[in-house]
């Protein structure tokens, strides 16, 4: 069944940025397929597409060529407000730089999300709770961004994307700004949604550490998958 | 959850939120305090033209302003006292004052020059008219044979208060009728065109020289000038043969005018200070923005639409718009009433030539309005700023430094 339905399906993508007067081709070809539960890591060195693959799944660029399918749906026939449904309800991001929002504390920005999903508040509530709990900053709740460490930010952000429940969760560099420790503590939260919650988790990194917990690799090369 | 996001990013540069919140307090203030100003000087020029010369307005025959007669005084009022007795029994009429107008010459027996008489009621009209600027002398009141000169005439006379002045009128039948009277004063109206030829009698000494007892115009007082289109409908039914004419329309040259020159002069200076406000928040917010394009970034991410951001930013600049107004709102108060509390001198208006002074009136409908203005300018600018922030793609956004 998973087989015939995949999470993604992606088809001969290719995608380029202008960069003034210059042409980038950051993919080229690419051809994928993703199952639910998958825990996937994108490899390579920088500039090798990662990131724009990652924008591409997380329905944050758009498509230029070739085919993505996300649950079946081909993203060049979803609109806008689909899209925004889907980023907003089915994936959970983390960025290399997190993008806290930093008027707020940590359980608000985890709560911000599940506020504009409509989730009532007791259950916000909890889930704020447990999500917090699950990456270890329960008692930095009440701390903005600016008064964490790189660390702590990159927790909280964690920990609003897996409060929102998703299907996917994207990350890109998720380790980036953490030592070994933490990074490695990352990982296996990651690996708890995949295999409890059956969440997807598409990993972009460098680092060997991530390379080596995720079970499945794609390594991308000048924009081309060079092995899977 | 965004108006809490808006709200507490408000703080987030307090420096930069307060450059905005003085640019729009700047704005309205000054739209407002401008309005209170230009208030002030309406009220003082409805005041001069009330209280100098027409009352609230008058009544005269129907259609008597608009002709020219070959014979005025057939057009006058008869039988004035049963008319008066009239006004004075409609609601609102505080006093009234039978006025006929006539022009004769003027000698003290070397030089004669001619005036535009008015024949007055003495006793009541002193009350009343009271910034008709006395300059020597006492105002025509009961007087029975006192003449009360334009500073012009008074001068091209050259006669002082107590001096004999004989006016030589023709009766309404064409024949040569004189008075002997003695000045009272002479007065200042402010505008020259008035006091080089006006001059006041009593009525009665008028009637005596025209050799009539009809009256040409009737002026009113009223309770209240919100009263005057009540009044004259009340008049107008009970006497369908008169109308009555707001001061506005007869003096239409100097008031009407000078408020209508105000209003667009007004107009004009409040859209140079909201565009100029409408500018320095542009450049502020747009300045705020572009640091935040990666949090917005984000939260298109997250879901959030085109516009939830615009959503969100509105409340900021709502947020900004409704501080920043009451800020300026209440500087204005402050001003006013602590500083400008005696008023301020002014230079003589148009056609004018005496000084006055102006109380800026500030009116609570104006604060409203100036408010929402500010309000408006403020969103607008700050959604305006954030709209191409807003429409960024979302990579183009995260990837921003």
């Amino acid at each position: 069944m998973a087989e015939d339905n995949p999470l993604y399906q992606v088809e001969d993508l290719s995608f380029s940025y202008q960069l003034g007067h210059q042409k980038v081709q950051a993919l080229q070809d690419v051809s994928l397929r993703v199952e639910r539960g998958d825990f996937l890591c994108l490899a390579g060195p920088s500039g090798s597409g990662k990131t724009t693959l990652l924008s591409v799944l997380g329905l944050i660029e758009p498509v230029q060529k070739g085919s993505v399918r996300f649950e079946g749906r081909n993203l060049l026939e979803m609109t806008e407000r689909d899209r925004n449904h889907a980023r907003r309800f089915r994936i959970g991001f983390i960025f290399q730089q997190f993008h806290l929002i930093p008027v707020l504390t940590a359980e608000e920005n985890v709560e911000f999300f599940l506020t504009r999903q409509g989730v009532p508040k007791a259950e916000r509530r909890k889930r704020v709770t447990e999500a917090l709990e699950a990456v270890g900053i329960a008692s930095q709740g009440k701390q903005k961004p600016l008064e964490m460490s790189g660390g702590q930010r990159q927790r909280v952000a964690l920990a609003r994307a897996i409060a929102k429940k998703p299907d996917v969760i994207i990350a890109d560099e998720p380790t980036a700004s953490l030592d070994q420790a933490t990074g490695r503590e990352i990982m296996k939260i990651f690996a708890e949604q995949t295999e409890q919650r059956g969440v997807c988790v598409i990993a972009a990194s460098h680092d060997p550490m991530v390379l080596a917990f995720a079970p499945r690799k794609i390594e991308l090369c000048d924009g081309k998958v060079t092995s899977c | 959850m965004l108006i809490v996001v808006a709200l507490r990013n408000l703080l987030r540069n307090p420096r930069r939120t307060f450059a905005v919140l003085l640019t729009v307090a700047i704005g309205v203030g000054s739209i407002f305090l401008f309005h209170g100003f230009n208030t002030g000087i309406m009220n003082q020029y409805r005041t001069n033209a009330i209280h100098a010369r027409y009352g609230h307005g008058q009544v005269n025959t129907d259609g008597y302003r608009e002709k020219v007669y070959e014979k005025p005084w057939d057009h006058w009022i008869k039988d004035a006292k049963k008319v008066e007795d009239d006004l004075k029994s409609i609601d609102g009429v505080d006093q009234v004052f039978p006025r006929v107008e006539f022009f004769a010459l003027l000698t003290n027996g070397r030089v004669t020059v001619s005036g535009r008489g008015q024949g007055v009621n003495g006793p009541e009209e002193a009350k009343f008219f009271y910034t008709l600027n006395i300059e020597q002398g006492e105002q025509l009141s009961d007087q029975k044979e006192g003449i009360l000169l334009g500073r012009g005439l008074a001068r091209a006379l050259d006669v002082k208060p107590g001096d004999r002045v004989t006016v030589l009128g023709n009766t309404i039948d064409g024949s040569i009728n004189g008075l002997d009277l003695t000045m009272t004063g002479y007065f200042h109206t402010g505008s020259r065109e008035t006091d080089d030829v006006m001059f006041r009698v009593q009525l009665e000494q008028a009637q005596t020289l025209l050799d009539t007892d009809r009256v040409e115009t009737i002026a009113l007082g009223l309770r209240d000038l919100d009263e005057w289109d009540t009044v004259a409908a009340a008049i107008e039914q009970k006497h369908p043969e008169l109308e009555a004419v707001p001061f506005a329309v007869l003096d239409k040259v100097y008031y009407q005018h000078s408020v209508d020159w105000l209003k667009q002069q007004f107009a004009v200076i409040q859209l140079i200070i909201l565009t100029i406000v409408l500018l320095g928040i542009l450049n502020t917010v747009a300045t705020a923005i572009l640091d935040r394009k990666q949090e917005i970034g984000n939260l298109r991410a997250n879901g959030e639409s085109f516009g939830d951001v615009m959503k969100m930013l509105a409340w900021e600049g709502l947020a900004l718009g409704a501080l920043g107004s009451t800020l300026g709102l209440l500087l204005t108060a402050a001003l006013v009433y602590g500083a400008l509390r005696n008023g301020i001198l002014m230079p003589p208006a148009p056609g004018l030539t005496r000084q006055f002074e102006v109380f800026i009136e500030l009116q609570a409908p104006m604060a409203g309005i100036t408010f929402l203005m500010g309000l408006a300018t403020a969103s607008i600018g700050t959604m305006l700023a954030g709209w191409r922030v807003a429409r960024m793609p979302i990579g183009q956004a995260l990837r921003s430094v």
